[in-house]
């Protein structure tokens, strides 16, 4: 098993875009018993991969409970620091 | 995925986003006040129980001891303290597994180096530096993120503008000042090499800065922080001490010292409080990195010139009553002028200022 911020970045080799629901709902099976696993981490998690360039917005939607759903894809530069430091068979 | 032009969507991001800003600026700030506590409580804890006997007039041991087998003690015994409250909190939040499952990876590998260089290396001789000359080296450290630029520069060819450099040389300026009023005919000999060995731990911070930013952006930064204080109090203990103790010609040093030292009551309740702050001076200071940049998240950090300083006065001779903490008005304008220039150094003020009008 991947560590979660590792596993969350993986998820954007499969799903071209994807906000921290789709990568929690993505992630449910494995580590839903991990007491880090939180919205609030993933979403801190995101936003911190890109402010460092891993991740770029692919756009944001409000839903009608007034929650906000911020979409990411991973960037080719992203690309190449999964593939180089974290590749899926650590 | 399609944009969402509604307002409401507009007005959201626009707070998430401030939001996550200001809690980036806010975390580098307080690892550089952290900074500043572990600064003043580890100096305590160095002048407590057996450590006053080993600092005292007769301490029975060599000079050469003293300054460095004593100080590099001291240093691995923070770090391992300092280990020991991020394994208890990673246990709490449930991180331990992804601890172990990190450390077998290249980002894992990568922070394991780092905290030999930020550790052992610059640690060591931060304790050292402290121990012969005093608050006065903490801003000397604090050019670590100019060292970090200029590294940057070189090792990953980053740019270094005309801001950059002008920034880099009024730090130079607050280092001369400082070394005006402290290094007087009056000055021990100790507070020159101590100050020599200052820019050590600035040369090996600067490093993890530029390497450690790299390492945090795929590792959560309460995992770095466990891997990094874990190796560093370690390596100090197991081969600094005794690789110090060698030098001094006595190996049997190490054993005797470390037990006196970890069975010392007084002072290893001091270090467990030193070694809580160094936790979060340097955890915040790689979330602060990763959060709103290396060059932001430096510059807030670097602003403990100041608060190192400031927390020894406040700590060690407000609090604690100990004579000495003062220091010449011209150093604190100095330690100001510095953390001006480290501010220049990362960041165009320009650009920051748009960047807040923007977030308006």
């Amino acid at each position: 098993m991947l560590p979660l911020n590792y596993a969350i970045l993986h998820c954007y080799r499969t799903l071209e875009t994807a906000d921290a629901d789709q990568i929690m709902e993505s992630l449910k099976a494995d580590y839903e018993r991990s007491r880090s696993f939180r919205k609030k981490t993933v979403v801190e998690s995101l936003m911190t991969a890109k402010e460092n360039g891993i991740l770029e917005e692919a756009g944001y939607e409000a839903d009608a409970g007034g929650g906000l759903h911020v979409f990411y894809r991973l960037t080719d530069y992203g690309k190449e620091i999964l593939d180089k430091y974290i590749p899926i068979t650590v | 995925m399609t944009e969402s032009l509604n307002a409401n969507a507009v007005a959201l991001k626009r707070k998430v986003d401030s939001r996550f800003f200001r809690k980036g600026v806010t975390v580098a700030v307080m690892s550089g006040m952290a900074y500043g506590l572990y600064s003043a409580f580890i100096t305590y804890a160095m002048g407590a129980g057996i450590w006053t006997e080993w600092y005292g007039p007769n301490p029975g041991l060599t000079v050469f001891t003293v300054t460095f087998v004593i100080a590099t003690l001291g240093s691995g015994i923070n770090d391992t303290m300092s280990a020991v409250w991020a394994i208890i909190i990673a246990a709490g939040k449930g991180k331990l597994g992804d601890f172990l499952r990190c450390l077998k990876t290249k980002p894992g590998a990568v922070m394991v180096a780092c905290a030999i260089i930020g550790g052992p290396i610059a640690s060591a001789a931060y304790i050292i530096a402290l121990q012969m000359a005093g608050s006065i080296i903490i801003p000397i450290t604090a050019l670590c993120p100019a060292i970090g630029a200029l590294l940057g520069r070189i090792l990953f060819k980053q740019p270094l503008s005309a801001r950059m450099i002008a920034g880099i040389a009024i730090c130079l300026c607050a280092t001369t000042m400082i070394g005006s009023t402290q290094m007087g005919g009056d000055a021990p000999d100790t507070q020159i090499i101590g100050c020599l060995i200052a820019f050590i731990a600035a040369l090996g911070w600067g490093i993890e800065g530029c390497v450690a930013g790299f390492g945090t952006i795929v590792i959560d930064y309460e995992i770095g922080i466990t891997i990094r204080q874990l190796t560093s109090g370690l390596a100090n203990l197991i081969i600094m001490v005794p690789v110090m103790s060698l030098i001094a010609g006595n190996i049997a040093l190490s054993p005797r010292l470390t037990f006196a030292a970890l069975t010392d009551g007084p002072s290893m309740l001091i270090f467990a409080v030193s070694g809580f702050f160094a936790l979060f001076a340097y955890s915040l200071w790689y979330k602060g990195n990763s959060m709103c940049g290396a060059a932001l998240g430096m510059a807030c950090n670097g602003a403990y010139s100041f608060w190192g300083p400031f927390f020894c006065w406040l700590v060690l001779g407000v609090i604690f009553g100990q004579e000495g903490w003062n220091l010449a008005p011209i150093a604190w304008a100095a330690a100001i002028l510095m953390f001006i220039g480290i501010l220049l150094i990362a960041v165009n003020p320009l650009k920051l200022f748009r960047r807040n009008e923007g977030r308006a």
